[in-house]
């Protein structure tokens, strides 16, 4: 019979991390590698015939006016009088076209008609810029340049760490802003409610309130989060503290908040 | 892949699909584990896998030679697609909360006792403590590749994963 390691030693810290091994509770067939591959070459087939049609022209022209606009709103580089549609490393020209199999229930988190960007590409943060949405509204001691830029390197540094490719979609990017943005709101609402500040608490709840129809909150609404910052919202309208903190946890605001307040 | 759609294809199609399929079929499983065991339920993991294998499909010409390169190079795509699915479970949080913590308390009481006492040694070590040491002993990475996956030099993975065994040795005794 096997003599047991040593209590303490590395080997027995390696032979309570092998039976801890959290498939060991979930023992069930393995994955069917043939199913897998079979799911993949149909959903992209699928896919990559949609993809021959071009975006929808709505897109192509709001993605236009938004490369003017940032360029010289954020940047200040001076831009042709005809806007193009910029074209950065980041872009990986593939659209998500996927289609519901009208299966009830079914979620996914990929956002039909949006292109897939590659995060750790080194103008990653350029592209970013290019699609921060400027009718965000920030209270006074911030600006868009210092949320845009400053969330954006926060992105790039995350997506460096993972020493590999990082694919998000384009409305990921841009919730990604909203939900910093939303992040400020709620930072301006705690620190109101610290300083005694009535006026600015009430301000902060109407944005947050708004913020619940900002187009890509609603747009990579998975179920229920809309309803969940509803609820914040009023929480933050009736001066409910601990709500609102729940709400700066939940939408994991003290990592933006850390980039934004550098 | 369904032999009636391939028989569709063109020749050139048809042998990318099938050098891709080559490649990636002995990762899917390890891919599959690995996820398991980060997620909270084997649907989460087909779906995670299934976002993988798309994005490696759509990046196969970046897929590299060397095999064990390719491994990384999978594990590297599933990291990024694990960090999306708990982003979005992230912002779901308040809605599951109830339903997770049940799920936990349904876990543990099955766990044993052991078992219970290196999961919250676990998860006392912070996330980049705790990967290098799950990646080694769960996914049986070297130390050096699980420190290529988490983008660390090779003697930086050695200093972090001796470390955050130490410190896991610690809450453990």
């Amino acid at each position: 019979m096997a003599l047991s390691p040593p209590k303490g030693s590395n080997e027995h810290v390696d032979m309570l991390l092998d039976a801890a091994d959290p498939l060991h509770a979930h023992d069930g067939p393995l994955p069917d590698a043939e199913v897998f591959l079979r799911e993949l070459h149909r959903d992209d087939g699928r896919q990559l015939a949609a993809q021959t049609q071009s975006p929808p022209r709505r897109r192509r022209r709001i993605a236009a006016i938004w490369t003017t606009v940032v360029l010289v709103g954020l940047v200040g580089i001076a831009t042709p009088a005809v806007a193009t549609v910029q074209r950065f490393l980041a872009q990986t020209g593939v659209f998500s076209s996927l289609e519901s199999d009208g299966d009830e229930g079914e979620e996914t988190e990929v956002t039909p008609g949006y292109e897939w960007i590659e995060a750790t590409a080194r103008d990653y943060a350029d592209y970013a810029l290019t699609v921060y949405d400027l009718t965000l509204p920030l209270p006074d001691g911030y600006t868009a340049s210092d949320v845009g830029i400053r969330v954006a390197a926060q992105q790039v540094e995350i997506a460096g760490g993972y020493g590999s490719s990082v694919l998000q979609q384009e409305s990921n990017v841009r919730r990604t802003y909203e939900s910093a943005v939303r992040c400020v709101w709620i930072s301006s609402w705690l620190k109101a409610e610290e300083e005694g500040d009535a006026a600015q608490q009430n301000a902060s709840a109407e944005v947050l309130l708004q913020s619940a129809s900002w187009p890509m909150t609603v747009e990579t609404d998975g179920g229920g989060v809309v309803d969940s910052l509803v609820k914040y919202a009023e929480g933050a309208r009736a001066g409910d503290v601990g709500l609102v903190k729940e709400a700066y946890q939940s939408d994991a605001c003290s990592t933006f908040m850390e980039a934004i307040d550098e | 892949m369904n032999p009636l759609a391939d028989a569709r294809l063109p020749t050139n199609e048809r042998d990318a699909n099938r050098t891709f399929d080559d490649d990636v079929r002995p990762l899917i499983v390890p891919l599959h584990r690995y996820l398991r065991r980060r997620v909270d339920s084997a649907p989460d993991a087909d779906d995670c896998l299934s976002e993988a294998l798309l994005v490696l499909w759509r990046h196969r010409d970046r897929l590299p030679a060397d095999v064990s390169e390719k491994r990384l190079w999978a594990f590297g795509v599933a990291k990024g697609v694990l960090s999306n699915h708990h982003r979005s479970q992230r912002r779901r949080a308040a809605l599951h909360e109830r339903m997770m913590a049940e799920q936990r308390i349904a876990q543990k009481t099955s766990d044993t006792n052991s078992n219970a006492a290196v999961y919250d040694a676990l998860a006392k070590l912070k996330t980049a403590d705790r990967e290098p040491i799950m990646l080694v002993a769960w996914d049986g990475f070297a130390v050096v590749d699980a420190g290529t996956l988490l983008g660390l030099s090779a003697a930086a993975a050695r200093t972090r994963y001796s470390r955050a065994k130490a410190k896991l040795r610690n809450e453990l005794m």
